[in-house]
């Protein structure tokens, strides 16, 4: 099954591994081409001198050399014969400082136009003579050497150094710090000839090399900036990084002119390219999941022991196998990236081992180049192929950001349609509920008019009638219809000041009464003292209740008014300990007259509504109380039963 | 008030358009020798076109006319005869007609049921500085000056209706430590007498104190209204610098 899978993949990524054949295994398959060095000490005289013609570019391919000295050294020196490239330590173990080439030319004329020697690779920094004549030179030649051992050098010859027949041309190589010092074969010819090559190798080596570098730079730095704004996207950050150092380690190498001294400047590259590498490690387990801590604290720690292993490391081999370790963990980690790549079957995971499938023939091709199995004068195709692999990943990530995003969008509008349909299914239920609401009081309301109107207004009209209708139609009491008219334009005016009153508010109610009946009481000489406390709110006095308190109290008026023949009346109103207490005294005849039975009926059955007590009393100075008993707690009214909490 | 004074007769003018209450209202006046029936209207417009070319001392209204609202014929005539009483005739002494009438100037209200000679009364105890009022609208007035928590104590009790304390805009009406005590006394039932025993004023100071009541209540209105219409952007003149932006 994941026989298959890999099949799948390797398929998918068939066109990556071709493209990473066409590019890189030309390069690879001339490593076996390497000339092998000659060291006999020879007569630099009795060598043929290398022809070269006037429109032709020649290449001089052989050499004497000789270290040491400041100044071109004669032709009796100690001269060996080498083929070019030649590489000091094939020659000339462990040394440093200078090295003399030198090369014959014969020619028929010195040439008229413009001549140049062009110089593909010389590692570190090279000068020409021509004929014993120093050619001029850019950068330093003694230490710190400038770094143009990346760097192909074109040195303009003027047509008056040249000499018809023979002519010697010295090159001067000087090594620097932990160079592989050496001298590709060398060009001479017109300079519009040399031009070309030379200004494709400087491209490919270093302007191109520093574009590409630039753009790593970027991506990582958004990358970089990305994770700060996320940091959960531990993979990205990684990745930045790898970037970001990868952009700075190539820097500077590429950098001819390093701020600072070598001891600082190249363990700094150095341990960028390993932090590079390693940082790209942990991207590579984050990408396919794996976040051990273990293992990222220990690709953590040895990155925070790179620096000194960089600094400390004297000798080219230990920083070999520094790299050596960096790029086992970094290709062990981009083997699990694959593996989970296609164990998964990761969306745009084909980017990904596309750029593995270029990244690791390049990288390999670098190696080679590095431990001479290439061309001296091959070309590091890790600047420009780093960026193509960094940007196939940063692909993948872009992908799966946006792909999360497209979910994320499309859930929140799936969110927001919920969200309004339940909104206006609730809308629709509360305008629902509130409508049957609405209808619920209203007819509640209606009911509640309709009771108070039989019982006041249209009560009182009704008797009204009937006493204008009497049988003795000529003896129809017109004080007493006067007084029942009254009395029903008082019940109205109590009833609207009720729809006014606050729940609980007996003092507003008795208020009220004492207004609207006082014209009365003054009509009849009847005295009223006023003895009515601050009352607390009666709990149980909802609108109904205080309309049936007002009617109680309306009712024992009138009894007092019309039968009991007092010239006082006191309403007092006091708070008791579990009830608000409302009485009426009168000094009058006392509870004994006739037709009060029903009225007095009337008074208990309302007051058994309201859960009020009702008393009728006899003063003992004479004269009648009645007494009503608001109770203040809900335990003895018509409530009790919903009362859940009391303890009755 | 001076003896002088109190012998002066007040031109009263009248607009009522029921027939029988008008004519009882006529005799109520017709029947006090220190009241002088002006003129009577059943409708807005003549009294309106009235009051354009003289004044009076006593405006007697209805609030519902066939032409209009007696509320509209009291902010012309506060206007212009500043010097005029207005009291409202009215049939219940509800508190929503009897604070829209406050508020268009009215210094007091009669009942249509009310007894010939207490209307005469009523009318002369406008005109020595005195303003009826009942406990209903006192307790109206004390719960719109108060902030809604420490409004009169009998308010949201264990019951389950909690009505609404005021529903129109509250905005405070400032009042003086007595005044605020004779509101508080007349919501509680106290007659005038009651109160003037109790605070040991006067039973014209009392009424002194409602009339300057119904003064704030008025003029109160009219801050309102202003500001109202500084709100809808009718006083463009003053507020043009304060565009608002859309």
């Amino acid at each position: 099954m994941l026989a298959w899978k890999y099949l799948r993949w390797a398929l998918r990524s068939a066109s990556w591994l071709w493209l990473a054949s066409v590019l890189l295994l030309p390069g690879l398959a001339g490593a076996a081409s390497l000339p092998g060095p000659v060291h006999a000490v020879v007569d630099a005289n009795t060598l043929p001198p290398v022809p070269v013609a006037g429109h032709e570019v020649t290449t001089l391919e052989a050499a004497c050399i000789l270290p040491g000295s400041a100044m071109p050294p004669g032709p009796q020196a100690a001269w060996r014969h080498v083929t070019l490239p030649h590489i000091w330590r094939e020659t000339h173990a462990d040394e440093q400082g200078a090295m003399w080439y030198r090369f014959r030319v014969t020619m028929a004329h010195a040439p008229d136009a413009l001549w140049a020697i062009y110089l593909p690779r010389a590692v570190m920094n090279a000068q020409v003579w021509v004929n014993g004549v120093p050619m001029a030179y850019t950068g330093s030649m003694s230490a710190p050497v400038t770094r143009n051992w990346y760097v192909p050098l074109l040195v303009q010859v003027p047509t008056g150094a040249w000499r018809d027949g023979d002519n010697v041309i010295h090159i001067k190589v000087v090594s620097g710090f932990m160079s592989r010092d050496g001298l590709a074969p060398v060009q001479v010819g017109p300079l519009t000839l040399l031009e070309a090559p030379y200004k494709t190798r400087l491209f490919l080596q270093v302007d191109g090399a520093y574009f590409a570098n630039t753009a790593v730079l970027a991506l990582g730095v958004f990358m970089m900036i990305a994770w700060m704004r996320d940091r959960d996207q531990v993979a990205i950050g990684f990745q930045g990084a790898s970037a970001v150092l990868w952009g700075v380690g190539n820097s500077a190498y590429l950098a001819a002119h390093p701020f600072f001294g070598d001891a600082v400047w190249a363990p700094l590259s150095v341990t960028a390219m390993v932090w590079s590498a390693l940082a790209m490690a942990l991207f590579f387990r984050r990408f396919v999941g794996r976040r051990s801590r273990l293992v990222e604290r220990g690709v953590l720690g040895l990155m925070l022991v790179t620096p000194l292993w960089a600094w400390l490391s004297a000798s080219v081999h230990l920083i070999v196998f520094g790299y050596g370790v960096a790029y086992v963990i970094f290709m062990v980690c981009m083997v699990q990236a694959i593996h989970g790549v296609i164990k998964s079957d990761r969306r745009d995971g084909v980017w990904l081992l596309g750029g593995c499938a270029l990244l690791v023939p390049a990288a390999a091709h670098d190696v080679a180049f590095q431990v001479n199995l290439l061309p001296f004068d091959a070309i590091y195709t890790l600047p420009f192929v780093s960026p193509i692999m960094m940007s196939c990943i940063f692909y993948v990530l872009a992908g799966d950001y946006a792909r999360s995003r497209r979910a994320l969008n499309r859930l929140n509008g799936n969110l927001a349609e919920t969200l309004a349909q339940r909104e206006a299914a609730l809308r629709e239920s509360f305008a629902r509920l509130a409508e049957l609401e609405r209808a619920q009081a209203v007819s509640a309301e209606r009911s509640r008019i309709l009771r108070d109107m039989h019982d006041g207004v249209g009560a009182h009209l009704t008797s009204a009638l009937r006493q204008l209708q009497s049988p003795q139609e000529n003896k129809v009491d017109l004080g007493l219809v006067t007084q029942t008219l009254r009395d029903s334009l008082d019940q109205l005016k109590l009833s609207i000041d009720a729809l006014s009153l606050q729940p609980g508010d007996v003092v507003g109610l008795l208020a009220s009464l004492r207004f609207r009946i006082t014209p009365r009481l003054k009509a009849v000489g009847l005295e009223l003292v006023w003895d009515v406390a601050d009352l607390p709110p009666w709990p149980q006095g909802h609108a109904p209740a205080l309309r049936q308190l007002q009617y109680i109290l309306f009712e024992g008026l009138s009894n007092v008014l019309q039968h009991s023949g007092a010239t006082r009346l006191t309403l007092s109103a006091h708070a008791k300990a579990d009830c608000l207490e409302v009485s009426l005294i009168d000094n009058g005849r006392g509870w004994s007259g006739e037709g009060e039975g029903q009225g007095l009926q009337a008074m208990r059955a309302r007051a058994s509504v309201i859960g009020a007590r009702i008393a009728f009393l006899a003063r003992p100075e004479g004269g009648a109380e009645l007494r009503v008993s608001l109770p203040l707690k809900a335990d003895s009214g018509p409530d009790a039963e919903l009362d859940l909490s009391s303890a009755a | 008030m001076s003896s002088l004074a109190a012998q002066e007769v007040w031109r009263v003018v009248l607009v009522e358009d029921n027939q029988a209450t008008r004519t009882f209202l006529e005799t109520c006046v017709k029947g006090h020798a220190q009241l002088r029936l002006a003129a009577s209207f059943a409708t807005l417009a003549p009294a309106r076109a009235w009051f354009a070319e003289q004044g009076a001392d006593l405006l007697l209204v209805d609030l519902g006319l066939p032409d209009g609202s007696g509320l509209d014929l009291m902010r012309d005539v506060r206007q212009h005869w500043p010097q005029c009483d207005m009291l409202v005739v009215s049939m219940f002494g509800d508190e929503e007609n009897v604070l829209a009438s406050i508020e268009a100037g009215a210094v007091g209200y009669v009942h249509k049921d009310d007894e010939a000679a207490d209307i005469a009364d009523t009318l002369l105890a406008v005109k020595r500085g005195a303003s009826p009022i009942s406990p209903m609208i006192a307790r109206h007035l004390l719960r719109r000056m108060q902030p809604a928590q420490q409004a009169l104590r009998p308010v949201e009790p264990a019951v389950v209706e909690v009505a609404p304390i005021s529903t129109e805009v509250d905005s405070p009406i400032v009042l003086s430590r007595r005044e605020q005590e004779v509101l508080e006394f007349i919501a509680r039932g106290f007659s005038y007498a009651e109160i003037a025993r109790q605070q040991g004023i006067t039973v014209h100071t009392v009424q002194t104190y409602i009339k300057k009541l119904y003064g704030k209540l008025a003029v109160h209105s009219r801050s309102e209204a202003v500001y109202e219409a500084n709100r809808l952007g009718l006083l463009n003149h003053f507020g043009s610098q304060f565009k608002p932006q859309a």
